[in-house]
């Protein structure tokens, strides 16, 4: 984001007129690692930790406020002295690879279980149908998409200006303008385009007609998440709305909208 | 031991952490080479290790008690100037330019622990990160990862005194050639 600034000017000599100078906002600080505060068990300890997280820090507390979102469960390896636990969240097309790595999880050695794919979806044998049925959105732009394509997708998905997008995704309007005409985009440039990709992503996986309506019932505070970069809070509020609405526990609702959006191996 | 997986993040979080050769870097190295084989990842966007180190000493009946086992110099009013003695709890952020392109930010203070008969134990919380996007590779982003750790190690031995490391069993100065 670029603003002007008028260049203070005490004593103008001849020549000399107040002009404006480019003035880019200071970069906001970087957000931290992720953590998820909910397996923090030391309550002092993680009152310290959530005191230190950023405004913006998205809190991965899903084992904390998401106990009925639990979609997937099933017992790990039995010989790992550890306890593990695997957060799945996104679409069931995003689910389909995630299954091999949960089965890798389970393996003390590393390598892949030659686990059938639908008893790892315990008690769900819909949701491995979902599997096959998701791959079919191919309106969904990818990575491999025009950078402009994706942004106006994102846009309209989210019933937003092409600004709140170039904002979200802390791109600057000139290099959107350049690629726009045509110029072709360097990765660095294209900011947290790819990282907002996957959040509106999974809101579109939320909602079976797109998630503008959702999003715009949120007004301000929604659009203030979204132009300030925080869209995995956005995702989250998602997620915590559909658990609260049983959406994700109800089988029936979810087989319907072909859809997986969290759960837990325990 | 977690393993978070959302559309964008994957997180390995553990609560039992021995050496990251022992407790991380296995699940790295093979989650990392199937996300490169299988997931069709294209980029990485950020990439960093985060250590939450509570320091408990059930004896330390003020913040200063950790004077002579912290630096100093990053104590500052928990053990210098007026306040001192007044002090309940003191939190610092501090964000760091590493030798590489990569960043720590070192979140530390005493806290008053319920869990340590409500004395004051002392976190250091390391997040050391390279958040440039890049083209991803399993290889390159466990070798930052490995980087990275490092990295946090020497900071790590930087913030405590050399006299409490030696009580930790840990070699102060840099972790260059070890690991943590």
């Amino acid at each position: 984001m670029t603003a002007k600034v008028l260049a203070a000017s005490g004593a103008p000599t001849a020549g000399d007129v107040t002009e404006p100078l480019p003035w880019d906002v200071p970069a906001v600080p970087e957000d931290p690692t992720y953590l998820e505060l909910g397996t923090v068990t030391n309550p002092a300890l993680r009152d310290v930790l959530a005191h230190f997280a950023l405004e913006s820090e998205p809190s991965l507390c899903l084992s904390e406020t998401l106990p009925g979102a639990v979609v997937l469960r099933r017992a790990m390896n039995r010989s790992i002295d550890q306890h593990i636990r695997v957060f799945v969240s996104g679409s069931a097309a995003d689910l389909r690879p995630q299954l091999q790595v949960l089965r890798w999880l389970a393996s003390t050695s590393g390598e892949l279980l030659q686990t059938d794919a639908g008893a790892w979806v315990a008690g769900q044998p819909e949701a491995a149908d979902d599997l096959s049925g998701a791959q079919a959105d191919v309106a969904v732009p990818t990575r491999a998409s025009d950078v402009v394509e994706v942004v106006e997708w994102l846009a309209q998905q989210l019933d937003v200006p092409d600004g709140d997008i170039i904002q979200a995704a802390k791109i600057k309007r000139r290099n959107w303008h350049n690629w726009k005409n045509g110029r072709r985009p360097r990765l660095e440039t294209q900011g947290q385009l790819w990282a907002l990709l996957n959040s509106v992503r999974a809101l579109s996986d939320m909602f079976e007609n797109g998630p503008a309506s959702w999003f715009k019932e949120g007004g301000v505070d929604r659009r203030a998440l979204l132009t300030s970069g925080q869209h995995r809070k956005l995702v989250q509020e998602a997620l915590k709305d559909a658990a609260m609405r049983g959406e994700l526990t109800n089988e029936s609702r979810r087989k319907g909208r072909q859809k997986t959006a969290a759960g837990f191996f325990e | 031991m977690q393993v978070t997986w959302l559309p964008d993040l994957l997180l390995v979080q553990s609560s039992s952490y021995t050496h990251f050769s022992d407790t991380l870097k296995p699940v790295l190295e093979a989650a990392l080479t199937w996300l490169d084989e299988n997931a069709h990842a294209q980029l990485r966007t950020r990439a960093g290790l985060r250590y939450v180190n509570r320091l408990v000493d059930e004896a330390a009946l003020a913040p200063r008690a950790w004077q002579g086992r912290v630096q100093d110099w990053l104590l500052g009013p928990v053990v210098a100037g007026l306040w001192a003695e007044r002090v309940e709890q003191a939190h610092q952020q501090l964000h760091l330019r590493n030798a590489d392109s990569t960043s720590t930010v070192l979140r530390h203070g005493p806290f008053r622990d319920a869990a340590a008969r409500n004395r004051f134990s002392y976190l250091v919380d390391l997040d050391v990160f390279d958040a440039s996007t890049e083209p991803f590779a399993a290889s390159s982003a466990l070798e930052l990862l490995t980087r990275l750790n490092h990295t946090a190690a020497t900071v790590f031995r930087e913030t405590l005194t050399p006299e409490f490391l030696e009580r930790l069993g840990i070699a102060f100065g840099s972790a260059e050639g070890d690991e943590r």
